[in-house]
């Protein structure tokens, strides 16, 4: 029997591989993406819905913020089809789970680019799947339009490749030149946790505080999930800098870092990431958060479109948004795209033109417009905690 | 559709030489290796480093990648001689966490959580279908190796020593150098496919060499039965099968990901019930 169903198994796998090559190569050969759109008189948006492929993690450790990605991204497809949709063309989505690693991503945009014949990807967070997506997307002439994956390498990524965050290299670069010209610091440290998101921050603030002339004098790290830091806490003190940035993935870490500097009685200036300003946290952990700047996207809940989404996920889910300003980006993107459809047809190449041209597009995250590598030039505001406080210090540019 | 198909296609011959390594050493030998991804890990990251940091081109770089990997293989293999069965998985899983730990801290090297990008395809297998007759063939010559070892006499010394260690050895057999040449045979295959896959996605970093594709190997290789190669490739396919088809089904998008994750998971374990030695396999472990 064993002899009989081997070769069976090999015929059955050369058939398929001959079958296979005989399709592939038949195919006529795919034509490379033109540099150039093509202008047209008038934008056509072809009948029927128009359907956009997207993926999150949304299942295993990228869920929590995959999850309420998808969310955000929902609330605005959902919104928009009430409201009759682009042009009467209502919006589809074809979802697909990222799993939040290379592997999953590259199947998953291979999916959606081959089987669904996707033209635009949008996708919430996790750079390890929308990099290893863009060498997918790139060459097929699809878009891949990511809202909160914030890694440094994706503004590199591809033409095609745009999102709706502001890159790691901007806030990093922000609180640094913030520290050094405003606070008058001279020696800066910094304490991030080993993930994408945190060593984006880490990289781009050491170089731009070296980059000012200040002098890094304590560079620490720590790994997702240690809840002790009285090492690198008490060499970070012995180092004795102006400032300390502290960069976690999630707030917890972050909160256990405040509580282990007090009890060491830290002395500097603290700074912290964005993922640290949750209104609950904060609220938490008043005595923690004495007197620390923080920079972040203006979330500002007195505009009128950032209101509305505020207040309309409130409605649709029964709770605030769990990371507002990440998913303001994921609400954004689609509501981007909603502008760019009926100006320039579902055609990456010409909705590229149009994003690029965008000056101070009003979303719920801010005013957007984009560099030349599609990442989003929105304004930082510089928030003061005191006390438990916010207090809202104004835009600030490098 | 085509070019989907040969994604998925790459994608399980890759894993089939992960299957058939792992089912060497777990399904032959009895080593249950759960750092079997740790070393699948140290392949793909060599190989990366070396083509993109030091020039190296792919061939070299992906003969040398099997080789790091087999000897981690038979350094895992030296404690199996006093630590066995559910220890000897907890120690291997305990290497796995260590070469994560080392990918996301070695930073000069890895990039950490960043990753390692800009891997290149090798010349002349740039196109997705020649990639995939080149992964086929990697596959097919290991395949081939590994039938002619364990149908040779040193593959009955491994299942002896399986089912029987205390036997294998009062009958003169060197147990020990037995199990590390089987730990660094399977660590070499699975080298290489770290290589392969590295190549394929063009991007590794340590999240690629986590439980996902552990859980992925661990089921084809239990489905496909132990002690079984031709097994383990039916495991992989089926496996394949299985969790790329629920792709096609329409699930409202609020539960697409944890209801696939739920019906994948329920067909593996009612395979398992109703073929509790897996389809093909031919041992059990205690």
């Amino acid at each position: 029997m064993s002899g009989k169903s081997s070769s069976a198994l090999l015929w059955v796998i050369a058939i398929v591989i001959v079958v296979l090559g005989i399709v592939y190569f038949s195919k006529p050969a795919p034509k490379a993406p033109e540099e150039q759109a093509q202008p047209t008189a008038q934008a056509t948006i072809p009948e029927g819905p128009i359907v956009l492929g997207a993926m999150d993690p949304l299942t295993g450790d990228g869920a929590v913020y995959g999850i309420p990605l998808q969310n955000a991204t929902m609330l605005a497809v959902n919104e928009i089809n009430a409201a009759g949709g682009i042009d009467g063309h209502q919006l589809q989505l074809v979802w697909e789970d990222s799993k939040c690693n290379p592997q999953d991503g590259s199947s998953a945009a291979q999916k959606l680019i081959e089987v669904d014949k996707i033209k635009f990807i949008v996708s919430g967070d996790c750079s390890g799947a929308a990099l290893a997506a863009a060498a997918l997307t790139e060459p097929a002439g699809v878009m891949l339009f990511s809202a909160a994956a914030s890694s440094p390498d994706l503004s590199t990524a591809g033409d095609l490749v745009f999102r709706s965050y502001p890159s790691d290299a901007m806030a990093g670069d922000v609180i640094a030149s913030y520290s050094i010209k405003k606070l008058g610091t001279k020696k800066v440290s910094v304490i991030s946790e080993q993930t994408d998101y945190a060593q984006g921050l880490r990289k781009s603030f050491t170089a731009a505080a070296a980059e000012y002339g200040a002098e890094v004098v304590a560079d620490e790290t720590f790994n997702t999930g240690d809840t002790d830091f009285r090492t690198q806490v008490l060499k970070i003190s012995t180092a004795a800098p102006d400032v300390l940035y502290i960069v976690p993935q999630t707030p917890a870490a972050g909160i256990q870092i405040l509580k282990q500097l007090k009890e060491n009685g830290f002395k500097g200036q603290l700074l912290v990431s964005d993922v640290m300003l949750g209104s609950d946290t904060i609220a938490k952990n008043k005595t923690l958060y004495a007197d620390i700047y923080s920079p972040t996207p203006e979330l500002d809940s007195t505009r009128e479109v950032t209101k509305r989404f505020l207040d309309n996920f409130q409605a649709a889910y029964g709770h605030a948004p769990e990371y507002p300003a990440s998913m303001a980006a994921a609400y954004d993107q689609i509501y981007m795209l909603k502008d760019a459809f009926p100006v320039s047809g579902v055609d990456p190449l010409k909705v590229r033109d149009w994003l690029y041209a965008v000056k101070n597009w009003p979303g719920a995250l801010g005013d957007t417009s984009f560099d030349q590598n599609g990442d989003p030039i929105i304004g930082y505001h510089i928030k003061h905690f005191v006390n438990g406080e916010t207090i809202d210090l104004g835009a600030y540019t490098p | 559709m085509v070019n989907f198909l040969i994604h998925i296609f790459t994608l399980v011959a890759i894993y089939g030489l992960i299957a058939i390594s792992f089912n060497l050493a777990m399904g032959y030998t009895g080593l249950v290796n759960l750092g079997h991804v740790g070393l699948m890990g140290i392949g793909a990251y060599v190989s990366a480093i070396l083509t993109t940091k030091f020039g190296f081109s792919f061939f070299p770089a992906f003969v040398l990648a099997g080789i790091s990997a087999a000897v981690f293989g038979a350094l895992l293999a030296l404690p199996s001689r006093r630590i066995k069965d559910d220890y000897f998985a907890l120690l291997t899983l305990g290497f796995m966490f260590v070469t994560s730990a080392v990918f996301i801290n070695w930073t000069s090297l890895t990039r950490g959580t960043l990753g390692v990008r800009g891997i290149m395809r090798p010349e002349g297998f740039t196109d997705p279908f020649f990639f995939f007759i080149l992964v086929l063939l990697v596959l097919a010559v290991a395949y081939i190796i590994l039938n002619q070892t364990v149908s040779s006499p040193f593959g009955r010394v491994l299942e002896a020593i399986r089912d029987d260690e205390q036997v294998a050895e009062s009958l003169g057999k060197n147990v020990e150098r037995a199990k590390i040449t089987a730990m660094a045979l399977s660590g070499f295959f699975v080298g290489l496919s770290g290589s392969l896959l590295a190549h394929f996605l063009r991007l590794i970093n340590p999240g690629t060499f986590w439980l996902d594709p552990l859980v992925l190997a661990l089921a084809a290789v239990v489905i496909g039965g132990l002690a079984s190669l031709r097994g383990s490739l039916v495991g992989v396919i089926l496996v394949f099968v299985i969790s790329e088809s629920l792709r096609f089904f329409a699930i409202p998008s609020s539960l697409i990901g944890p209801l696939r994750v739920m019906i994948f998971m329920a067909v593996l374990v009612i395979i398992v019930l109703w073929r509790p030695k897996g389809l093909l396999g031919r041992a059990d472990l205690d």
